[in-house]
């Protein structure tokens, strides 16, 4: 099959310091892949790079095969879903998915509209329609970004920390919903703290550490059976709260 | 006292009060359109020769006077073959130096808005521009309302110096009817009321245009 997402040899490094050292990564259709790792590894750098946040010093990125070479490339065929959720605080709920639509692919406003609300009951947000971001809670926000994000029809939803602001049942709503649609076979990459909502969606585990991929696997042999050092540290550390 | 002495000129005061509104309104929408303008330009990365030109334009304006400024268009550009009319000059003067000012606010405003909704708009597929006019602009307009009130309230009062021009306005028929009637006392007390409920006007509206806004506040 081919791969959505494939990361070869990347570098990066921000003012001398070394973030990614040589990342190797495949996401596959239909792959959700969790991305776990300290704070530094170089988690966000590296999904940032993938998304055309950030660029990347060598390595090669493809999407779909093809090479990314400038990050427009990347623009409305990854979906991106932030920790500070991103919401554009002058739209209505539906309009955050619906303007983008209208305003950038064109689509007429009644066919917006409709999808926005098919993608909002989809996320269970169908009475926040018309409210405003501010209202919500930041998991409710959470899931209007992810609905925002879906309605561009990416090839790949990137995660970047996507509950980390978040109480931990709130965190949790976010997760039922990616855990949906893990199950329908969106193909997602996610960089997370929250390890024990991994193995409820991930179809495999990437470890990063000093900007390296260390171990990747299913979620079995990464989280239950770790035999790197590091890893096993990090799990610990997790499993204290330290992280 | 004696109101009554202006009474035999009241008939003059509504074209009066009108050029006053007029060079303070359409001042007041041309100052927006180029703090507008020229705040988002100067938000962004521009080739030298850009940044230099808009910075010597809001750097001029706000460095010289309003009053030296209003001579140089009306006296001055006609030298160079520009001839306005006194009110035109009075509106293009004040909509240039509020302008300049208020370029600021927006430029200010722009810079607060937060680097992730450009990264949202930018990962939906926004162009640089539609980012601007569909995301940033306006939730930099939304800080920047109780700036552009005061700029408002401001060109109104401001208006009054435009009587140095060949314009009867509020101000000049003040100083016409002081020089039939040597009553300087009650005249320059009305045309500080007339100038006064003018600007309390546009507090309210400012109040109510926040309120309006604080609908999808943060």
């Amino acid at each position: 099959m081919e791969p959505v997402i494939e990361v070869r040899n990347v570098k990066k490094s921000f003012e001398g310091k070394e973030v990614l050292d040589g990342v190797n990564l495949t996401v596959e259709k239909g792959d959700a892949v969790a991305i776990i790792g300290s704070s530094g590894s170089g988690k966000s750098t590296l999904i940032r790079c993938i998304a055309g946040l950030e660029d990347i010093q060598s390595g090669q990125l493809f999407l779909k095969g093809k090479e990314i070479r400038d990050k427009n490339e990347t623009v409305g065929k990854i979906g991106m879903v932030f920790q500070s959720f991103n919401l554009f605080p002058h739209y209505s709920v539906e309009d955050n998915i619906a303007r983008p639509l209208i305003t950038v692919k064109k689509m007429n406003p009644e066919d917006a509209r409709k999808k926005a609300r098919n993608l909002l009951e989809k996320v269970r947000l169908s009475e926040e329609a018309s409210q405003y971001p501010s209202t919500l809670s930041g998991g409710q926000k959470q899931r209007v970004a992810i609905a925002r994000a879906l309605a561009m029809d990416p090839e790949i939803l990137a995660f970047d920390e996507p509950t980390s602001s978040l109480d931990p049942e709130l965190a949790h709503e976010v997760f039922s919903t990616i855990n949906e649609l893990a199950a329908e076979g969106q193909t997602m990459l996610i960089v997370t703290h929250q390890l024990n909502a991994i193995s409820h969606f991930a179809t495999r585990v990437a470890f990063l550490n000093d900007g390296k991929i260390e171990v990747e696997g299913n979620c079995d042999e990464v989280l239950r059976r770790p035999d790197n050092g590091n890893l096993k540290s990090f799990l610990k550390m997790v499993e204290f709260g330290a992280i | 006292m004696d109101f009554s002495v202006i009474l035999p000129y009241a008939h003059l005061l509504p074209a009066a009060l009108k050029v006053t509104i007029e060079i303070g309104i359409v001042g007041f929408l041309l100052a927006v359109l180029i703090s507008i303008i020229v705040g988002s330009l100067r938000s962004r990365k521009l080739p030298l020769i850009f940044r230099v030109i808009l910075s010597v334009y809001v750097e001029v304006f706000r460095g010289t006077p309003l009053l030296v400024q209003l001579f140089f268009v009306y006296y001055g550009l006609p030298s160079l073959g520009i001839k306005l009319a006194p009110v035109t000059a009075a509106i293009i003067t004040m909509g240039l130096n509020s302008g300049a000012y208020l370029s600021e606010n927006v430029r200010a405003s722009i810079l607060a808005v937060d680097k992730g909704q450009y990264e949202a708009a930018h990962m939906l597929g926004y162009s640089p521009l539609q980012t601007n006019v569909h995301i940033v602009l306006p939730q930099a307009m939304r800080i920047a309302i109780p700036s552009f009130m005061n700029g408002f309230s401001s060109i109104v009062k401001e208006t009054s110096m435009a009587s140095v021009l060949p314009v009867i306005e509020l101000t000049k028929l003040g100083n016409q009817v002081y020089a039939k009637t040597y009553h300087p006392f009650e005249i320059y007390i009305l045309l500080g009321v007339i100038y006064f409920v003018l600007t309390y006007f546009l507090t309210f509206l400012a109040k109510w245009l926040e309120r309006r806004a604080a609908v999808w506040n943060q």
